[in-house]
């Protein structure tokens, strides 16, 4: 196994390094939040010229063909300077929705367009009453005249305030929670009928809650297939739940190291305070909390690239959001504790670590949600690495093995005696309706 | 304790403890239980809805009580004066 990233990796984490250190200071970071504007037009433009908008997309559209443990390796960069940069929702998010769903001429329309930083895009999913659950979904989608008409709100879209581009989710048919029904169209952020309330979220990021007002889009907006989006939406969040964890790694070690910096410095009854035993053993978990974080990064986004199935997608994902959460909520309530007051000052990076930690232990999913989630499925071939693919540092290809694996993990599940024992084992299961919707459209 | 005129020792610390923590803890429910809505901040300019504005106020409650184990002797303090009034360690 190599948990080492490749050079390549390695100089584009450091070319980002640089930038931050160089134009997005603490001070910088503060002017941007405070401008109103939720993100920042030059620093958006800084990121296109180093390649990062258009890291996963294929190259036929402009980008690196990059696999998410490339974009780990920059997620991490980026959480370590706590960045406000509607990144996630774009690259993450936003374009994999695209990739993995759109057709030719839609990926020609927008993936070019995101490579070069004209198009920031936001995933308008979350409904009021919805909580955590991707199938929740009361937004109407009406075909009228060979194109669709949209009617309902969205609550809390991540980075929705500076989105050219909105990803929704919106129901053709049946009741609010039906796993089938729900259509993902593509709507211009400014399109008539669409209205936005933008806001910061408690961690600094843009939001919005946005209305869709009778809009009118063309048939051609359709992302996938009608009545089919769940499907979409659970690998697209599974894959992106992955790439957050990255970015909570960053936040993590950035919490980590200011910590233990200041217990070397601080000093009390005449001694450094990292000299208390009381205080090394604290530190100590902390220093465990991060290593696990990073291990279940690794484990996730190198599986994931390998090629697995939805069943087996779902269980990584959940795992990692479970690991990554717990830990957030340890390592940020002890950095800020061990700091004392300095722990809770505006002015220092360590109050506002905490923030994006809480934050990100409750986005897609709090820990709670996917030990639920996690608890209802049928155990797979577990989760480690198969021998020889523990590995983190490719190069920006999907390789011939992981596309083989991903045809054989299909062909497996697709084998009728097995569905049926399956259906079999989760009867009687509280999950039971959740676990078969999720059979139905994985 | 007071009325009678002993001078407050380790209990008082006891009651800090998990006074603070149970403010604390109680507050992180509340985020928790808000979900998705605890990540909202308040909405710049219009009407405030109601509902909104409530769950813009449990992320920076929960943060601002954090400062309740640090304030006024710290949770690590309060812990070294009971071990050192009550346990005689």
């Amino acid at each position: 196994m190599d948990f080492e990233y490749s050079s390549e990796q390695e100089q584009m984490a450091s070319a980002l390094r640089r930038f931050l250190a160089k134009e997005y200071d603490f001070a910088a970071r503060n002017r941007i939040i405070t401008s109103g504007q939720g993100c920042s037009d030059a620093v958006w433009q800084a990121l296109a010229e180093l390649g990062l908008l258009a890291l996963p997309l294929p190259e036929k559209y402009g980008g690196f063909d990059g696999r998410l443990v490339d974009l780990m390796a920059i997620m991490e960069v980026l959480g370590e300077a706590l960045v406000i940069e509607p990144f996630f929702s774009t690259v993450a998010l936003g374009a994999p929705f695209l990739m993995r769903g759109g057709t030719p001429e839609q990926q020609q329309q927008w993936l070019p367009r995101i490579a070069t930083g004209e198009c920031r895009v936001a995933f308008a999913q979350q409904e009021a009453d919805a909580r955590y659950d991707l199938a929740h979904c009361s937004t109407t989608a009406t075909a009228r005249n060979g194109g669709w008409l949209l009617h309902g709100e969205k609550r809390v879209v991540l980075h929705g305030a500076c989105a050219d581009l909105l990803v929704v989710a919106a129901r053709a048919g049946g009741n609010p929670d039906d796993a089938q029904g729900i259509s993902l169209f593509l709507v211009a952020a400014d399109a008539p009928g669409v209205r936005l309330r933008g806001y910061s979220t408690a961690d600094g990021l843009s939001a919005a809650d946005i209305e869709f007002d009778q809009v009118v889009v063309s048939g051609d907006a359709l992302l996938g297939q009608a009545g089919d989006g769940l499907a979409l939406m659970e690998e697209v969040t599974d894959r992106a739940t992955a790439v957050l964890c990255a970015e909570a790694v960053g936040v993590l070690r950035l919490a980590y190291q200011v910590t233990l910096e200041y217990l070397k410095t601080r000093k009390q009854f005449g001694e450094p305070i990292g000299s208390f035993q009381a205080l090394q053993h604290r530190m100590v978990e902390l220093f465990i909390d991060l290593e696990q974080a990073y291990s279940m990064v690794c484990l996730v986004c190198a599986r994931l690239d390998a090629g697995v199935g939805p069943e087996e997608r779902r269980r990584l994902a959940s795992a990692a959001k479970i690991r990554i959460g717990d830990a957030c909520r340890r390592s940020s309530q002890e950095t800020v504790q061990m700091q004392g007051a300095m722990g809770m000052s505006d002015e220092m990076m360590i109050s506002h670590a905490f923030r994006r930690l809480t934050m990100i232990a409750q986005r897609l999913g709090d820990a709670e949600h996917h030990l639920e989630r996690f608890a209802a499925r049928r155990r797979c071939s577990g989760n480690r690495f198969p021998d020889g693919e523990g590995r983190i540092g490719n190069a920006c290809r999907i390789d011939e093995r992981g596309r083989t694996l991903e045809r054989q993990d299909l062909q497996r599940r697709m084998d009728p005696r097995r569905r049926r024992q399956s259906g079999r084992h989760r009867k009687g299961n509280r999950q039971c309706a959740g676990a078969n919707r999720d059979c139905h459209t994985g | 304790m007071v009325r009678s005129g002993q001078p407050p020792g380790a209990e008082v610390s006891l009651l800090k403890i998990k006074g603070t923590a149970i403010q604390q803890q109680l507050s992180e429910l509340m985020l928790q239980a808000a979900g998705p809505h605890g990540q909202r901040g308040m909405p710049q300019g219009g009407e405030i809805d109601a509902h909104d504005s409530l769950m813009a106020a449990l992320a920076p409650r929960y943060f601002n009580l954090r400062k309740l184990t640090i304030a006024g002797g710290t949770d690590e303090v309060q812990r070294n004066i009971i071990a050192k009034m009550r346990l005689g360690l």
